[in-house]
This record gives structure tokens, C-alpha cells and sequence, in this order.
């Protein structure tokens, strides 16, 4: 069996550790300050105000940090797959952006050993990253044995491999939108769009039914929570790793068929990358052309999902709280039509310049 | 290292870049392949390199394909049109990234090259000038001893020093190595001084792809002087592609039948009849004037 096949290409790999250096710090610097250097801050805090809790109870910071470990803290969830999905869409992206893939492409190396490093390396970061914080939360609870804290070892290592591997999906899903994209910003919107996408059309028809409902006189006026429910799903990062895994979107299944699947997932979507990457079907000098074939449907997605959003949004604006079906319609339409209508000077904008 | 170019269609939605190529580039020959911009000539080099696919026929190099087979291009150096590189790279990461990505890289060539093109290591990649990134792709695709060196407009941004010495010691590289040499530009007079053949691609078609021994030995240039004015059909036969007068000096530029015309002018006792050394730009202006193109629009394009 050649081992080789596992392992990139060690001139490769250096190439593409340089190019991301800087991202990858700021993630990590990132990483760290919300999880290593919290848990410091608080154990320091803690210390310092000497208070002493009863059996069982717990000090309400460690409970926030815990809370933030388990992914339920939006702010740092959307930030560590925020930096994962730009990591990712680097990885081809920044090779077009500069036109340096031109350059690669005429080395002696194939678009297969290509695509497996970047996206080693990338992995490889990301498992620095949560290993490092992971080491270092660990190194700390055993060092202050006399602290309370409501989670231990095998909590810390769980959310990390938690973590790991629902970065993991997230990263491997990235590039394979960037092999079928163009730049870095077209890649990770792309993937971000893809990634919020499912629980963010579930809650956007959940909505306009709610306004269906009270256009045909179920309910008196919109409750509020309709409006606050919507952003507060693409607030808690509901990707759809996270909304299985997180939320248990699909019951109380046992997790390690949902990590399982994930890792199937990751590898799929590797897979199905570097087969994109190797076939090279859908480059054109340099500009990605899948996007103008699948452009129609893209284009028709994007009208009926702000049709959906600016609809119901223009009647709440207009101030008529009970819109009956023909304003509601009107509002889909004129939605609908400024949206087509920007979406087409966009691509024309696009395509010109 | 040879390149076979065979039935080579290139479309881009509706546009046809290249359309039904056939070329054969001998080892150890220097080919040059001239065309106005928008020609084609990038897109036939990328897809030399295996960096396009072509939409019908193959690109075969040394027997081998650029894209389906990346090991060839271990013996491929290719400088592009416009050098690109990654900006946080220094120049002496440029040079670590080739050394270990070629095993053939000589650290001798490389020194030989480093002492002909002093570049500043330590510089970052995106402050060098066009000239000097030049360089750079001449020192790196160089130093490890190409079999087939493809070129796209490889002296662009090189003052008229630099660009000799590289014409210089890419006459070397053919002449110690037997590298093959693919290369694309506008400038014929270059050409001239090193290519053994040559072709002209316009509008994604080859026009004429010829050696420059057979071109030069094919196409002559007469210069006579007559005490009386030819008659007119003598000036018109077949194979005349070209007559200038002055006064009583005629230069006649023939194609194939110059023994015949020669004997034909000298019963009409001219005062003196010479032949005069033709340039490369001459003959093609010549050549494709009389296939319905004007080289020199062409070219100024």
C-alpha cells in the first residue's frame, strides 16, 4: 500500500501553509481569546472574588463559557465558521484572484495533489487550532484542581472534537463550492448561502405561512416573534451541521451516527471536489463557467426567497398590519420584480467589468 | 522533447479561439509562432501546458499530454505572458519553491543565471518591476535544464541589454541541452535570430508554418539595373511576389523559380544584377500580401 497517497506534497504543503499564515493566525488569535483566554479570565475573576459556592452549584461564568463550548453561543459559532469558510474558499479562490493557479498549474504537479494539499493543510490548521485550545483549557482546569468547574476533561476534548469535525464538513463543503466558483468573496458567500440556506428557507416559510394565516383572518395582526424567530436562526449560525447536531433537528439519534454521517459528508463533498478539480470541465481562462449554466436557476432562487423575505417586510413597512391576499400578492410581485430586476444589472455589471 | 499538434479546435461559448490547428515541433528545434493579440497564440501555449482543454483534437509532448500526464511538465519550463506570483513570497522562496519542485534543478545553472540577472533576494515578489519578475521566470524556468522551454512574449518589459542577453543564453540552452524551444511573439526581427521555424496564426487559424532555411532559400531578392525599362510580362510571371522600381534599379522579390528569372534578366544585359539579403518581415509581408493578408496589419493589430 503506498502511505504516499495520505500525505501531501511536502513543497505543496509549505506553498499553501505560507499563502494562508495570515489567516490562520487570526483564527487561531481568534479561537483562543473566546475559549483559552476566557476560561483564564474567568478562573482568575473567580479566584479573586474568593467566593465559595455549595456543593453542586456552580459560578454562572464558567456556566456562559460552557454554554459558548458547546456551540450554543452564536457569536462565537458564526466566527469560527465564518474563518473556516474564508480559509476555504482561499484555498482555489486566491489562486484565481491573483492568477497564480496558472503559475501551479504548469508545475509539475497534478490538480488532484493540488486540491489534497490545500485542503490538508487547511484541516491541519483547523486541528491546530482546536487541539491547541483544547491542550491549553485542559492544562488549566488541572492546574487550579480547587476551582469548581461544571464540565472536566472529557467535556473540553468533546466539544473540540465537536468542533473539529463540524469545521471539518463546513471546510470540506467550502471547497467544493470554490472548485465549482470563482473568486475568494464569490466562493464563501456561495458556501454561506449554501450553509444557512435550509434552516433559513424553513424559517422563511414558516413565516409567510404565519402571514397566509393572517391574511385570511386566523390570527388578528403578525405577531412579533415571527420577525425576531427568523433572524434569530440565522443569529444561532444554523447551518445544517449545526441545526442536526446542535439542536437535534432530526430527533435523539445516537451521536455517533450524526458525527458518522458528518464525517461521510466531509468526505463526499472532498471527494466530489477534487473530481470537479481534476476534470477541470468548467474553466475557461481562468473565469468558472458552471455558474453561468446553473445562473438561471440561481437567479430564480434568489427572486422567490427575497419575494418571500420583502413581501411580508413591505406590508410591516407600509404600517397595514392585516394585509389581505391581494397586497400580500402585490408586495411578492413588486419584491420579486426589484430583485430580478437587480439581480439581472448585477450579472450585466458583472459580466462588463 | 518534440510537440504534435493535431486537429486543434479551441471554442469559447460561441467564439472559436483556435480552429483545426496541426503543427509538429521537432526536438531540439526553435519554433516561433507570430500573431497579432487576441490571435490565439496564448490560448494554443495554455493548451500546450495542459492549462486548457481543447474542445477537439490533442496536444501530445514527447509523446505525452500536459493534462492528463503532470510529470512531463517536470522537463517543461514555461514563462507566460504576464508573470504572476504569490505576494507574500520573497524571491528566495520563489527560488525554494522550483528547487524542490524540480529535480533536475542545477544549482550551478541556477548561480550562472543568478550572476547574468541580479535579482535581490530578500525582495518581495509584488515590488519587483515587471522587468525584474521577467527575470525571475527566466532564472526559475532556466535552472533546471528544461527539455522544452515554452515562451509567451518572453522579452515583453526586458530592456534591449537584457533581452539580448536572454536571447544569448537561450541560444546556449538549445545549443548544450538540444532543449526545444516553443515561442510566441510579435517581434520577427527576434525570431530571425533564433528560430528555425516559424508560424503565423491569425484569427485562430495557422496560416503558414514554414522553416526559416526553406523561407529564405524560396524567397530571394533581385536587385538589377537595366539600361532600357523591362517589358511589363517579364515583371508579372508566376513566383515574382513583388517588383520595385527606381528609376532604372529594379528589386524583384521571387518565390521558387529564381534560376529561370535570373537567366530571363540577364538577355536583357543589365548593368549590374545582384542578390540582396531579404529580411524575415520582408518575406512574410510578401508572402501573405500575395495569400490575401497584410503581415504588417496584421502585426500592428
Amino acid at each position: 500500500m503506498n502511505l504516499k497517497k495520505f500525505w501531501p506534497n511536502k513543497t505543496l504543503a509549505w506553498k499553501d501553509w505560507k499563502n494562508s499564515g495570515l489567516l490562520f493566525a487570526l483564527f487561531f488569535g481568534f479561537a483562543t481569546y473566546v475559549t483559552t483566554l476566557a476560561l483564564q479570565n474567568i478562573i482568575t475573576i473567580y479566584l479573586r472574588r474568593g467566593e465559595t459556592l455549595p456543593e453542586g452549584h456552580y459560578w454562572h461564568g464558567f456556566q456562559i463559557l460552557a454554554a459558548r463550548l458547546s456551540s450554543a453561543d452564536p457569536l462565537v459559532g458564526i466566527g469560527l465558521v465564518l474563518f473556516t469558510v474564508a480559509l476555504a474558499a482561499m484555498t482555489v479562490g486566491q489562486e484565481r484572484d491573483r492568477e497564480t493557479l496558472g503559475l501551479l498549474l504548469a508545475m509539475p504537479y497534478s490538480r488532484r495533489d493540488i486540491l489534497f494539499s490545500k485542503v490538508v493543510v487547511g484541516l491541519g490548521q483547523i486541528l491546530i487550532i482546536v487541539g491547541v485550545n483544547a491542550l491549553l483549557m485542559t492544562l488549566l482546569v488541572w492546574v487550579n484542581p480547587d476551582v469548581p468547574f461544571p464540565f472536566g476533561t472529557p467535556d473540553i476534548w468533546g466539544w473540540a472534537l465537536h468542533s473539529f469535525l463540524v469545521l471539518t464538513f463546513v471546510f470540506c463543503f467550502t471547497v467544493l463550492i470554490a472548485t465549482v466558483s470563482g473568486t475568494t468573496l464569490g466562493n464563501g458567500v456561495l458556501a454561506l448561502i449554501f450553509l444557512f440556506f435550509p434552516a433559513g428557507l424553513y424559517a422563511l416559510l414558516e413565516m409567510n405561512a404565519y402571514y397566509w394565516f393572517i391574511s385570511l383572518g386566523e390570527y388578528a395582526h403578525p405577531p412579533y416573534w415571527i420577525w425576531r424567530d427568523l433572524f434569530f436562526n440565522i443569529a444561532l449560525l444554523a447551518t445544517v451541521p449545526a441545526w442536526v447536531i446542535d439542536f437535534n433537528a432530526l430527533g435523539k439519534y445516537n451521536p455517533v451516527y450524526l458525527y458518522g454521517a458528518l464525517v461521510v459528508l466531509s468526505a463526499g463533498a472532498y471527494a466530489l471536489a477534487r473530481f470537479l478539480f481534476a476534470k477541470n470541465p468548467l474553466e475557461n481562462n481562468g473565469e468558472v463557467l458552471v455558474f453561468e449554466r446553473l445562473e438561471s436557476i440561481f437567479k430564480v432562487g434568489v427572486v422567490v426567497c427575497f419575494a418571500l423575505l420583502g413581501g411580508p417586510l413591505l406590508t410591516a413597512l407600509a404600517g397595514i398590519h392585516v394585509p389581505g391576499p391581494l397586497v400580500l400578492s402585490l408586495c411578492y410581485l413588486l419584491a420579486g420584480g426589484v430583485t430580478w430586476f437587480l439581480t439581472n444589472r448585477l450579472l450585466e455589471w458583472r459580466r462588463a467589468a | 522533447m518534440n510537440i504534435v499538434v493535431h486537429g486543434l479546435t479551441k471554442a469559447f461559448r460561441e467564439n472559436t479561439a483556435l480552429e483545426n490547428i496541426n503543427l509538429e515541433v521537432p526536438p531540439g528545434t526553435v519554433f516561433g509562432l507570430v500573431g497579432p493579440n487576441g490571435a490565439g497564440k496564448t490560448t494554443l501555449i495554455k493548451i500546450i501546458m495542459g492549462l486548457l482543454l481543447p474542445t477537439r483534437g490533442f496536444v501530445s509532448i514527447g509523446g505525452r499530454s500536459a493534462h492528463q500526464d503532470p510529470g512531463v511538465k517536470s522537463k517543461i519550463g514555461y514563462l507566460a505572458d504576464y508573470q504572476r506570483y504569490y505576494p507574500g513570497f520573497k524571491v528566495n522562496d520563489m527560488f525554494r519553491l522550483y528547487r524542490e519542485s524540480y529535480e533536475t534543478w542545477s544549482p550551478e545553472r541556477f548561480q550562472e543565471l543568478c550572476r547574468v540577472f541580479d535579482l535581490p533576494e530578500n525582495a518581495k515578489v509584488k515590488n519587483l518591476s515587471k522587468g525584474m519578475r521577467t527575470q525571475l521566470a527566466i532564472i526559475l524556468n532556466l535552472a533546471f535544464r528544461p527539455a522544452l522551454l515554452v515562451l509567451d512574449e518572453p522579452t515583453a518589459g526586458l530592456d534591449p541589454v537584457l533581452r539580448r542577453q536572454f536571447l544569448t543564453i537561450l541560444m546556449d540552452e538549445v545549443a548544450e541541452n538540444g532543449t526545444t524551444v516553443f515561442i510566441s511573439t510579435h517581434n520577427l526581427h527576434e525570431l530571425e535570430r533564433i528560430c528555425d521555424r516559424l508560424a503565423v496564426i491569425h484569427q485562430g487559424r495557422l496560416l503558414f508554418n514554414e522553416s526559416l532555411e526553406d523561407l529564405k532559400h524560396k524567397v530571394r531578392k533581385i536587385q538589377a539595373a537595366f539600361e532600357n525599362p523591362l517589358p511589363p510580362d517579364i515583371l508579372q510571371k508566376t513566383g515574382v511576389l513583388n517588383v520595385e522600381q527606381q528609376g532604372r534599379v529594379y528589386s524583384i522579390t521571387v518565390q521558387d523559380g529564381i534560376d529561370e528569372l535570373t537567366a530571363e534578366l540577364r538577355t536583357f544585359k543589365p548593368l549590374f544584377l545582384d542578390f540582396v539579403d531579404i529580411s524575415l518581415e520582408e518575406i512574410f509581408i510578401h508572402r501573405m500580401g500575395g495569400e490575401g493578408y497584410e503581415l504588417k496589419k496584421i502585426l500592428a493589430q
